[in-house]
């Protein structure tokens, strides 16, 4: 004699098992993927290593000519109220 | 005899107003413009005086004086338009040894030499507006 639930049971546990092949079917094959792409980069970060070397110089950013000429452009009338208000020092 | 005493005050005090105003209408100290003259000071391209020649101790006091006030009207003004004190000094430099230099004073070309002024327009600073 089955009992009462036998039915719904055993496909209850069908199912559950389809759910979980799918779902293990789902994720193994990107989980090889990722590996596959993470291969190259594990391999040089292990190998280790992107060479930088300091140069012997030190690197000099001379900004000064780009400065020099916008702020001398509004320095104009300025130099000129300076010299006119300080006759005494000029 | 006392006509002649105020006629002689009178001509004192008019004497010296006359003096102070010709100093007031150039502005300088007259020891000043006259180590100008003499070419022993003259205009840097720094935006600052100075010595030709060896200057003597009241001419180095005279001009290290008119150099810290330089400074300090540099300060304030630069401080006032974002700029820094020498770009300032630097910009005032330009005007003053082109259009302050008369002909016979001394200017600082930007090798460092000291040129005397003439007639032909002065070496400037290449950063000099043209």
């Amino acid at each position: 004699m089955n009992e009462p639930f036998s039915i719904g049971k055993a496909n209850m546990a069908q199912n559950h098992d389809q759910l979980t092949n799918r779902t293990d079917n789902a994720i193994r094959p990107n989980m090889k993927k990722k590996i596959l792409l993470c291969t190259p980069l594990m391999a040089s970060v292990l190998t280790g290593c992107v060479q930088v070397t300091a140069p012997d110089k030190p690197i000099v950013i001379n900004l000064n000519i780009a400065i020099r000429q916008e702020i001398f452009y509004k320095l104009g009338p300025a130099s000129q109220k300076v010299i006119e208000n300080n006759p005494g020092v000029f | 005899m006392r006509d002649s005493l105020e006629m002689i005050i009178a001509a004192v005090l008019l004497g010296t107003t006359a003096t102070s105003a010709m100093a007031f209408q150039s502005g300088r100290d007259p020891a000043y413009q006259t180590a100008r003259e003499s070419g022993l000071v003259g205009e840097k391209s720094d935006g600052y005086l100075g010595f030709v020649v060896p200057p003597s101790s009241a001419v180095r006091a005279l001009v290290e004086d008119i150099n810290i006030k330089r400074k300090a009207v540099y300060s304030k003004e630069a401080l006032a338009n974002g700029a820094t004190v020498e770009e300032m000094a630097l910009r005032t430099g330009c005007r003053l040894i082109a259009e302050r230099t008369v002909a016979g004073e001394k200017y600082q070309t930007p090798s460092g030499a000291w040129k005397t002024r003439d007639d032909s327009p002065p070496q400037l600073d290449a950063r000099c507006p043209q």
